[in-house]
């Protein structure tokens, strides 16, 4: 805008200034136009006057001429008497009157003149007079007294004195000839002045006209080329810049971009290098223009050497003329031959560092315009060269993620704030059986069905939560309905669009199926093997204890051998199956209040020939203590053989086991203790595993099945105990059990946590391995219900021994067992503890079945859970208030 | 030397194992020295100057390979062929034997009945 603003002020001022020259020339050509036409009407005038003049003189001089005819007529007559004078006389002397009338008519604008006149007139009427008696003298008296008359001179002095008044009046004319003249010639001088300066004036309008507009003119041209370099400038700069933005690819922008300067700047060929920074050479990645190539041409160039690297290397555009220039190895006969004369290169710079070099050889002198246009679309380049190669290096490192997540086994799922899948890789396409597009944009509970609450949100924070960081199981939707469980390890992660979740997904379901296969196998395998190993055993037996006949010594040591060894696989097995049925919560607990001594009683007496094999006494120490727990009587007699017979085992002969009873606050515990060798530092950890021997061999020496610790373990965590050791080597062990005392469970009163002047408050204990869900949990039930969190199954047992619950959340995968293994605990007699499943893993069906309440993690939500505490609690309530005994 | 085998060291932990093995060897007409533990075989072994050493591979304390070791270290059993017998007979297993310098390896549970005549075909056969 502004530059036609400032050419169309221009344009006003050019005409004004014109407008305003063309008037005053006009004004002046007026001026000298009226001041000559008054001039001439001036020497009209004079010459008017001076015509006059001549016309008065004329009339004198005939006035003049007529009195000498008068006088001459007269003396004619005079002398001759000849009457023809006479006649002539009278037509002269007629004549004088009017010619003096006439004079008289000139001269009457004339006062000097025509004062003179009556002389004239008196003058001449006494010549005519006085002739006139000459005339008649002669007649009458004849010649002689005319003569006498004449020679009286009085006609010659009247003539004379006619004469001089003519010849004043002549005079005067003259005078006034000769005024009137310069006066006329005096015009005509100012006349020419006038016009002369006129005609100056005009010429010098014209050429300040002629000035001006050629200033003017010069102006324009000057302005045009100044715009025509602008426009050049911005087309090319245009056209780089189409080619940069337009171009597919990187190669294809900078060909044009090349293309663009031979086209713009009339260039012969324009190159564009680009920095190789690991070789620290340029590269020739375009090239353009009709001039041929010179075929030594280098594509790759060391940052440094020749005109272009160095231009690289000291970041310094630079015009070369290739004339004079020295040359550079192998194109000065090239340039020559082609008749390039210039070189211009300018580098190729993004903040500091140099991409490259845009170079072009032209056959005329490059002027600084040229490379200051190269100048104006280097930066242009040069971010185009930055961009495409950020861009590369993106798109590798994409692609490299890409592959590696399109490449992983596990499942990949991205779920923005509000659970609404933003990705999924090949592996979670597979799993869910959806395909990609089905599942991007949709919401996370197509997935997984828990997360089809009212608040999405709410979902993501209790997911958050619970698998941020670590591997938690979920229930997941397949496209045809299936729900199947898999692992889930969430994440987090923040983009331009705010927070996202990952999560790694793995299907489990295989996972399970194999586990329930492998359950299924050993189980099959193991009831299979007692069929035949009942036919074994049996017959062994049989031939062994004579029953077909008397046998010799040897065959009788081999048969017992043989024996020994089937009833040793005979335990084998079945600690196999007790195993599985204790895990899979199959196994059958019979729980009652009993006494302890009794009990410990027994078991020594039934392990002593055991003990006595191995010439080890047994002790039991404290027999006569009067604690009362809740157990399985068989159970605990199992636990119990299984740590006698271990300790037997490992003392050395002579020694004694002891069996020691003791009760505690709210615990009796158990314990057997051995003068053995001790066990291992490296084994203790593992002690309680399955089929694991301080020696491998141990089992086959002391006759174990590997087996023993670990249903021991299995069968105390049941009956709601604890189990542990202590150990020295070469000193002894000391295995222990605690087990709830039942006068610590039956005192509590059920709702017993009162506050000092409030309502009681239901106790919840909410078993789970989670390091933030109960908090959640009981953050949910701390408006009604005061809660206690156990970490584990031990921890679950020590808080169910030291007090009542109302009602217990419990979770199955605990790092220490499995939920499940406190039913028993729960089911006791006395009153049963209500109980609410709140667990990732699917509940078998008898233990669902005992519960209160199921709640898959997955499938449900906390607040779905404080539903089912409250209902139960509410049972509970009317339940005590309908026996009405409040405890 | 003798072209016929007759003195055997045995090594086996199991007591039952053993009882059963050397009762089939001495069937056999096969001298047997068994012995309870890799010590005790080592201890035994240049007194009694075996043609051919059965080991157990799977024993406390020194195991069938140790035990190997040791014997070889003694002059009395520096070059006597060894037979391993394991529970343990996959070919892998049975291949990292052989490279410890086992001749054969015999598979648990063995026939009590041909253990001997087993025995002195592999003697023959490494001797």
């Amino acid at each position: 805008l502004k530059p036609d603003a400032g050419a169309a002020g221009e344009d006003r001022r050019l005409e004004r200034r014109l407008v305003l020259g063309l008037s005053v020339s006009l004004l002046t050509v007026l001026a000298v136009a009226v001041w000559t036409y008054r001039t001439e009407q001036l020497v009209r005038q004079s010459e008017a006057w001076i015509t006059h003049t001549h016309r008065v003189l004329e009339t004198i001089d005939h006035s003049s001429a007529l009195l000498d005819e008068v006088d001459a007529a007269q003396r004619g007559y005079v002398v001759t008497g000849e009457p023809l004078f006479l006649e002539t006389y009278r037509a002269s002397a007629a004549k004088l009157q009017p010619s003096f009338g006439e004079i008289r008519k000139v001269t009457a604008d004339n006062p000097r003149q025509t004062r003179l006149i009556p002389l004239l007139q008196a003058l001449t009427d006494q010549k005519i007079a006085f002739t006139e008696k000459v005339l008649k003298e002669r007649q009458d008296r004849g010649m002689k007294s005319a003569a006498t008359l004449i020679s009286t001179n009085r006609g010659e002095v009247l003539k004379i004195r006619i004469r001089r008044v003519l010849d004043e009046m002549s005079g005067e004319e003259d005078r006034l000839l000769a005024q009137r003249t310069g006066v006329a010639q005096g015009h005509s001088r100012r006349k020419l002045v006038v016009l002369g300066f006129g005609i100056l004036l005009q010429f010098a309008f014209l050429f300040a006209v002629f000035y001006l507009v050629r200033e003017d003119l010069a102006e324009r041209r000057r302005a045009a080329a100044a715009m025509s370099e602008t426009v050049r400038l911005a087309t090319f700069s245009a056209a780089v810049g189409a080619a940069l933005t337009e171009s597919p690819t990187l190669h294809r922008a900078l060909e044009a971009c090349a293309e663009a300067m031979v086209g713009h700047l009339g260039g012969a060929i324009a190159s564009i290098w680009v920095v190789n920074s690991k070789e620290l050479v340029l590269e020739r990645l375009a090239t353009s223009g009709d001039g041929v190539e010179n075929s030594d041409a280098l594509e790759r160039i060391p940052v440094g050497q020749y005109r272009i690297g160095r231009i690289a290397a000291e970041g310094i555009p630079r015009i070369l003329d290739l004339t004079s220039d020295p040359p550079e190895p192998g194109d000065k006969d090239w340039a020559r031959r082609q008749g390039m004369v210039a070189f211009a290169g300018h580098p190729l710079t993004v903040a500091g560092r140099t991409l490259g070099v845009i170079a072009m050889f032209s056959r005329e002198p490059i002027t600084g315009a040229a490379l200051h246009a190269m100048s104006t679309v280097a930066d242009a380049i040069a971010l185009g060269v930055d961009r495409a190669r950020a861009a590369d290096s993106l798109r590798a490192s994409e692609t490299l993620t890409r592959s590696i997540v399109e490449g992983m086994l596990e499942g990949l799922l991205t779920v923005d704030k509000t659970a609404r899948i933003k990705s999924v890789n090949r592996a979670a396409e597979r799993i869910f059986g959806y395909s990609r597009g089905e599942l991007v944009g949709q919401p996370l509970s197509c997935l997984i069905p828990d997360a089809g609450g009212a608040r999405p949100d709410a979902f993501i924070q209790e997911a958050r939560i619970r698998a941020m960081g670590r591997v938690t199981e979920w229930q997941g939707r397949r496209k045809d309905g299936s729900i199947f469980p898999f692992e889930l390890a969430l994440f987090e992660f923040w983009t331009s669009e705010g927070r996202h979740y990952g999560g790694a997904v793995r299907d489990l379901s295989e996972h399970y199926e194999i586990e329930r296969l492998k359950r299924e196998f050993v189980s099959t395998v193991s009831h299979e093997l007692r069929t035949p190993l009942t036919s074994i055993r049996g017959a062994l037996g049989l031939v062994a204890g004579g029953a077909a006949g008397p046998l010799s010594t040897q065959a009788k040591g081999l048969l017992d051998i043989a024996l020994k060894n089937s009833e040793r696989l005979a335990r084998l097995v079945n600690d196999i199956l007790d195993i599985e049925k204790i895990e899979a919560g199959q196994l059958e607990f019979k729980m009652e209040e009993l006494s302890v001594a009794p009990l410990l009683q027994a078991a020594v007496e039934d392990n002593r020939p055991y003990a006595d094999g191995f010439g080890v006494a047994l002790a039991v120490e404290n027999g006569s203590l009067d604690a009362r727990i809740l157990a399985d009587s068989d159970r605990l007699t199992q636990v119990i053989t299984n740590l006698l017979s271990n300790a037997i085992k490992f003392s050395p002969k002579g020694e004694t086991v002891h069996l020691v009873a003791s009760a505690r606050s709210n615990v009796v515990r158990i314990e057997v203790r051995d003068h053995g060798p001790g066990i291992p530092e490296e084994f203790r950890s593992r002690i309680f595993g399955r089929f694991q021997q301080a020696d491998s061999s141990d089992t086959r020496q002391k006759g174990g099945t590997g087996l023993g610790l670990a249903i021991t373990r299995l069968i105390v965590e049941q009956l709601g105990g604890t189990i542990g050791f202590e150990t020295e080597l070469g000193r002894g062990s000391t295995f222990w059990v605690e087990l709830p005392a039942v006068d610590s469970v039956a005192a509590r009163p059920r709702i017993l946590h009162v506050e000092a002047g409030g309502a009681p408050r239901p106790r919840v204990l909410h078993v789970d391995d989670d390091p933030d869900l109960p908090t959640i949990v009981a953050a949910a039930l701390s408006e009604f219900a005061d809660v206690d969190v156990a970490r584990g199954v031990r921890e679950a047992r020590e808080r169910l021994a030291g007090g009542t619950y109302d009602v217990v959340v419990l979770d199955i995968g605990l790092p220490d067992g499995s939920g499940l293994e406190l039913q028993p605990l729960l089911s006791r007699p006395g009153g049963p503890t209500p109980f609410v499943f709140f667990s990732a893993h699917e509940i078998p069906q008898d233990a669902a079945g005992r519960a209160a309440a199921v709640h898959v993690k997955s499938r449900s939500s906390v607040a779905a859970l404080v539903e089912s505490v409250k209902t139960v609690l509410a049972e509970t309530a009317a339940g005590v208030d309908a026996a009405g005994v409040l405890p | 030397v003798k072209d016929v085998l007759e003195r055997v060291l045995y090594v086996e932990d199991d007591p039952d194992i053993r009882a059963v093995g050397a009762f089939a060897l001495g069937l056999g007409g096969i001298t047997v020295r068994s012995c309870a533990s890799g010590d005790e075989a080592v201890a035994a072994a240049t007194t009694f100057g075996p043609q051919l050493i059965l080991l157990d591979v799977m024993m406390p304390g020194m195991d069938g390979p140790a035990t190997l070791e040791a014997l070889r270290a003694l002059d009395a059993t520096a070059a006597t062929p060894v037979v391993f017998m394991t529970a343990k007979v996959q070919p892998a297993q049975v291949a990292v034997y052989r490279e410890m310098g086992a001749v054969e390896v015999i598979p648990k549970p063995f026939d009590p009945m041909t253990l001997a005549a087993d025995l002195r075909t592999i003697w023959q056969r490494a001797g």
